[in-house]
Formats: structure tokens, C-alpha cells, sequence
């Protein structure tokens, strides 16, 4: 049977990408030849946004940029920035193709906001141009290795994307587990893992957790499982409680950041060192939330992304509302690839003593507390609060007193700074789709 | 006389007690005020400072300080420290009070408690009532910073309570217009910068400056030069070497 790999030698990879992805992979690229690629990328997406998206056009039009002022990157900031509130409940508006070549249309499940944001593929975007390079060194997942995928393939984009990645990019097997949907059970994706032996699990962090818990219930013992990595995706979580998802799968464990609009941003090497920016798919800047303005390295703002393989759907200068900052300092794993570290998000904040707070910089401090179990809820009405309350599960082993929670408090403060008080709980109800970390009551 | 105010001892080869009543001697130093060592290698102080490492032997060795002080009564005062996330820290405080300590050490670089927490109130009202003072270091983390440790000493005006290296980093002018404005915080001067501990000062009067060594990880000595560097009269440099440890530990 043939594969896309041996399409692409059949037929080449499609437009800028080959005069630049033939013999060589993006996280292996000097910086200077991706920049050329990304220069010569720009341009023709630019191009032919302005000239079949009315969309583009008309905002390049108010914004007085013409596809010819994109010479050099740096130019890029003249385009004016897309919102997702310009995206919300409007299926259509990114096209610049026609309706009949869309062959894949994927959903927003965001809890944030409420209309949906429609993302279109094309054929030719979603394998020709996207699985136009690949970043072996970030994601070693090769022929033979089983990858088990247990991240949503209703609606969204994850599960779907790293499907195509691993079966279509990586030659390996792929096994759609899925992540709690009407099969996708926790006792049944143990099943799973019990007979098949995967090589490679993806999924999010709390999936991670429930699905531990359903192995100890099965009495499989995740550590044996021959695993060469994980890969966590799909919701945001501490680097505390990362290393918790690691010690009780026994393999390590890399975030993967990206987006249904965006696609994949950025991918984390062995060194847990920031999410090496995935230079051959996207553009990220970092902006001033509230002027726009390009920061520098090390400065932190609002992740701006631009996508360098989207012909049909183009996402140029897109706002995701995420903050971060990159570092050009090299990483010690010996990729080249710029690194983008987050730091939360400008929406989902928490309001303690009148200071907005990331719910995963809570989540950090209290995940380093071994007394905490792994489910836990902050509880902030929606006005926010004077102390922070927190529900969470003992660890196993653990006996709630009154000198714990005390206990538990102090240290948590110690380390926010703020007023806590904690209420140990004997059960948190597993969440049925995405976890919610934050509740009002 | 002169006392150093501040100085840990462990059983390591580098901080051990006899080492310290060399070097004590050496200096031309009386007695010393001392903590227990040992919960952290000071060696690596840094990494502990920005997180990098964790304390290997977060409980202190009170019985090693207990031991020195008996067989050195004349010339080691001891304080105890004690974790606040210990259940009983009260009661352990009392009977440490009772069997002859002279004040309390907290360690929130190695212990993580918040100077807001209820059993630090507990401790501190508890010192309030022997009449012994709190020592402690501050840290960048928001739950033990100066800020803290300073409202702390605001609640408890009854308890006399000692900042140790003269607050956080190498210029705390925060710790020092609060030691001006409270008349129960103190500020000790290891590894203070020298210049700053001569601002102090002059800011708040020779009563409320204390002389300490942060033994092991400074000398006596070279601690003490910069007391001796420091433009003073005779009357005002005996307090800060030993006057006002004196008077806050209720001892000749």
C-alpha cells in the first residue's frame, strides 16, 4: 500500500515547501534557510489571501497593507491581527478556496467564549502542505512504535491531527482510544493497553490521571508498559503536576502546545526546557496585550500566531489570547528551534485579594504538596475572593485532620503569598469532558 | 563583651561546635547565640535560595544545640527551631523554653510555612509569654517575605522579634523602616552589606542593630570588622556587639 511519503516522492511536496523540506527536516534547519523558507512562505500565503479571502482583503484594505509591502518578516507586523471573536459563529469566513474542496471541518470545544469557531482543511492543506516536514528529533515516533491516541476525535481537532501525524507523518500504528466518549472507557482503554503494549501514549494530563486509575483498578501496572515517551496536549497543567503524570506512568512526559486554529505551535524536548517552536509550520510573535507592539526575546505578552502551511484557510497575526515569552538562548538537547515558554492566559484568570492569578500557577504550588491527591478544584465566585479556597482529594495513604489543612494552607501560602483554605474532600467527581479546575461553589 | 547574635552549628566538618569556639576565640569573642545547623549544606545556599535544591535534612538537630549549650554554658546561648507545620510546635517550644533555650529560630527556606499561618501566630504569642524573641531569615517567596515577617512583629507587640542579615537581599529598606518604626523588631547584621548596616544605623540608633556571624558560611571575625569599621562610640558599639542580644535574651 502506498503512503504519503511515497506520494511526496512521487509527486513532490507541494509549492514553497519543496525548495526547502526535500533532504532536510524543519528542527533540523539552520535558522537562516528557515527564515528564507518563512520569508518566501509569508509572501505567497499573503498573497493569495488578499486575493480570494474577502475577509483578508477588505481588513488589508482598512489596514492599508498590500500583499507587496510583505517583503522581509519583519513586515509581517504591518498585517493587521485576527481575533477570535472575529472567527466566533462564522463557518465560513477564513475560506480562500471554493466551498466543494473542503474535505474537513473541525469545532472550537472551548468552555471560554460561545458561539464555535470553524476551522475548514482542504485535502491539500491538511496532508500535502502539513505533512510537508516533520520534527523526527522533537517526536521520535517511528514504524513500529504503537501509539496510543486518547484525545478526543469528536469535534475537535487533537485526536484527528496526531492520528494523521503518527499513521500518515510517522509510519507507526496508531490506536484510537479516544478519550472518554461513548467506547473510549477507562476500563476498556486499560484493556487496550494491556493486550497491544503501546510504545507511545498521547492524551491530556487528566486523562492521564483517570486512566491511571483505571489501570490500578485492573491491577496493570502502567511502569511495565514499554513506553518511550508521553505526550500531554489538550489542556494546560503545572510542570508539579506533569511530574506526577510521569512518576506514575514511569516514561517521561512532553507537553505539545498548539491549537485547533493554529495547528501545532510548539513541541517540547527531553530537556522540559519550553516548547521548541515548530518553525516550519508557524511564525510566533509575542505582542503587547494592550498596544500590539512586537516584544522582544524574554519579554512577556500575548502569543501571536501566523501559520505557514494554511493556504485554504489562511491564519495570519491570529491572537490566541495566551501568554508567553520566547528564548533564543540554545536548549542543552542540541535543537536549534527557537523556545517559547507559557505563562497563562489573558482570559481564565482567578482574582484573589484583587490580583489576577493563572489557575496553573496556583496548580504548580499546590501539586508540589505530596499530601494533595490529583483532583482538586480552586473555588473562586465569579467576583473573586479574599482567600483561596481549595477542594482537593488526600493522597493516597493520607488521613485529613485539622493540623493538615492547616498545614497544607501554610505551605500553600508560603508560596503564593496568598490567604488559603483548604477543604479535603473524600471524592471529586471525575469530569465527563474537559476538566474544570476553577468552580464557582 | 562581645556576643555573636547569630550562628548555626551541625554535626558537619565544617560547621561543627568546636570549630565555632575556635574560631570564637580567634575573634576576641565571648559567647555565641546559636541555631541548629545542618538542615541545609550551606555550601549550596544559592541553589536552595532560588529553589534549585531542597533542604536534605529539614529536621533540626535541637539536641545537638541542647548538648553544646550544656558542656559551653558559659559561653553558647541556644534558640530552638521548630517546624510550624509540626502539630505540636507549641508545646515542643515550651518545653525547649524550659529546659533552658533562649529564643526561637523559624527556617522558612527549609520548613515553607507563611508567617500568616495560625501556628506561627501560636508560636509567636507563645515567645510574647516567656519573653523570648523570634529569629528569622526571609525569603522571595510572597508567604515569608519581609512584608510578612513585619506584620507579624506588628501583631505580636508583646514578642520581640529579630530579622536576620538585615532583611532580604543587600539593601532591605523596607526592614529597616519598619525596625525604626516597631519597637520589637530587630535587625541582625550577618552578611549584611556594610554600608547598609551604617544607614541602619544611623536610621534607627545603635539599640536596635544586632551583631551576628551566619556561622558557618561567614567568620566570626570577619563579621565583627565590619561592626569595628562602623564611625561609633564606644557606648553605642557595645550594644550592637552585645548589649542588646543581652538585654533581649534576659542574660548578664
Amino acid at each position: 500500500m502506498m503512503n504519503l511519503k511515497q506520494i511526496f516522492k512521487q509527486i513532490g511536496r507541494p509549492g514553497v515547501t519543496a525548495r526547502y523540506f526535500t533532504d532536510v527536516f524543519a528542527d533540523d534547519m539552520p535558522l537562516e534557510t528557515l527564515a528564507e523558507y518563512q520569508k518566501e512562505s509569508i509572501r505567497a500565503i499573503v498573497s493569495r489571501a488578499y486575493e480570494r479571502s474577502p475577509f483578508y482583503g477588505e481588513k488589508m484594505d482598512l489596514a492599508g497593507v498590500a500583499p507587496e509591502d510583505i517583503v522581509e518578516l519583519a513586515d509581517l507586523a504591518r498585517l493587521p491581527f485576527i481575533t477570535k471573536d472575529e472567527l466566533r459563529g462564522k463557518p465560513w469566513i477564513l475560506l480562500a478556496c471554493d466551498k466543494k474542496e473542503v474535505s474537513l471541518i473541525q469545532v472550537s470545544t472551548g468552555t471560554t467564549g460561545g458561539e464555535e469557531i470553524y476551522i475548514m482543511n482542504t485535502w491539500e492543506d491538511y496532508y500535502r502542505y502539513e505533512l510537508a516536514t516533520g520534527y523526527p528529533t522533537l517526536v521520535p515516533i517511528v514504524p513500529g512504535d504503537i501509539c496510543l491516541n486518547a484525545l478526543p476525535y469528536e469535534m475537535s481537532s487533537a485526536g484527528l491531527a496526531f492520528h494523521k501525524t503518527f499513521m500518515e507523518g510517522c509510519q507507526a500504528t496508531v490506536v484510537p482510544a479516544g478519550k472518554g466518549g461513548a467506547y473510549s472507557t477507562p476500563a476498556k482503554t486499560v484493556k487496550l493497553m494491556r493486550n497491544l503494549q503501546p510504545t507511545v501514549v498521547i492524551t491530556t494530563p487528566s486523562w492521564a490521571v483517570t486512566l491511571s486509575e483505571a489501570a490500578a483498578e485492573e491491577s496493570l501496572d502502567l511502569s511495565s508498559l514499554p513506553l518511550k515517551k508521553m505526550w500531554l496536549t489538550g489542556e494546560g497543567c503545572s510542570p508539579s503536576f506533569r511530574e506526577r503524570v510521569e512518576n506514575i506512568w514511569g516514561t517521561k512526559a512532553n507537553f505539545y502546545y498548539g491549537s485547533l486554529e493554529c495547528g501545532g505551535v510548539g513541541i517540547e524536548c527531553d530537556s522540559h526546557n519550553g516548547y521548541h517552536i515548530i518553525m516550519g509550520h508557524v511564525i510566533v510573535e509575542i505582542v503587547d496585550p494592550k498596544t500590539g507592539a512586537v516584544l522582544e526575546p524574554g519579554e512577556i505578552g500575548e502569543i501571536v500566531v501566523t501559520c505557514l502551511l494554511r493556504y485554504d484557510t489562511p491564519i495570519l497575526r491570529y491572537r490566541t489570547q495566551d501568554l508567553g515569552y520566547i528564548e533564543m538562548d540554545p536548549c542543552p538537547c542540541g535543537v536549534a528551534l527557537p523556545r517559547l515558554f507559557l505563562r497563562g492566559r489573558l482570559v481564565e484568570q482567578v482574582t484573589i485579594c484583587g490580583i489576577p492569578f493563572s489557575p496553573f500557577y496556583l496548580e504548580e504550588f499546590l501539586m508540589r504538596l505530596p499530601e494533595v491527591g490529583n483532583w482538586f478544584q480552586f473555588v473562586v465566585p465569579p467576583g473573586g475572593a479574599d482567600r483561596l479556597k481549595i477542594r482537593a482529594e488526600p493522597a493516597p495513604g493520607v488521613s485529613p485532620s485539622p493540623e493538615l489543612v492547616e498545614s497544607l494552607a501554610g505551605k500553600m501560602e508560603f508560596g503564593t503569598g496568598l490567604p488559603c483554605e483548604f477543604e479535603i474532600v473524600d471524592r471529586i467527581p471525575r469530569p465527563r469532558g474537559k476538566t474544570i479546575r476553577v468552580v464557582e461553589k | 563583651m562581645i556576643i555573636d547574635g547569630h550562628a548555626h552549628i551541625s554535626t558537619t566538618s565544617y560547621g561543627n561546635v568546636d570549630l565555632y569556639l575556635e574560631q570564637l576565640e580567634s575573634a576576641g569573642i565571648e559567647k555565641g547565640v546559636v541555631v541548629p545547623g545542618g538542615t541545609v549544606d550551606v555550601r549550596k545556599m544559592t541553589d536552595y535560595i532560588t529553589g534549585k535544591a531542597k533542604p536534605e535534612n529539614p529536621v533540626p538537630n535541637n539536641g545537638y544545640v541542647a548538648e553544646a549549650c550544656g558542656a559551653n554554658g558559659n559561653n553558647l546561648l541556644g534558640f530552638v527551631c521548630i517546624d510550624p507545620h509540626n502539630p505540636n510546635a507549641t508545646e515542643m517550644l515550651e518545653t525547649s523554653f524550659k529546659k533552658g533555650f533562649k529564643g526561637l529560630k523559624l527556617s522558612p527556606m527549609t520548613h515553607q510555612f507563611s508567617f500568616a499561618g495560625k501556628s506561627v501566630a501560636a508560636l509567636s504569642a507563645c515567645c510574647g509569654d516567656y519573653g523570648y524573641p523570634v529569629y528569622s531569615h526571609v525569603v522571595f517567596s510572597p508567604g515569608a517575605s519581609t512584608t510578612r515577617f513585619i506584620a507579624l512583629a506588628r501583631q505580636f507587640p508583646k514578642t520581640n522579634f529579630i530579622l536576620g542579615h538585615m532583611g532580604f537581599g543587600p539593601a532591605d529598606r523596607e526592614a529597616l523602616g519598619a525596625a525604626v518604626e516597631l519597637k520589637n523588631l530587630f535587625l541582625e547584621t550577618s552578611t549584611g552589606s556594610f554600608l547598609h548596616i551604617k544607614e541602619s544605623v544611623k536610621a534607627t540608633g545603635p539599640d536596635k542593630i544586632i551583631f551576628g556571624s551566619e556561622f558557618p558560611l561567614s567568620h566570626p571575625a570577619v563579621e565583627l570588622e565590619k561592626i569595628l569599621l562602623l564611625d561609633l562610640t564606644d557606648g553605642e558599639m557595645e550594644k550592637i556587639l552585645g548589649g542588646n542580644i543581652r538585654s533581649l535574651l534576659r542574660v548578664n
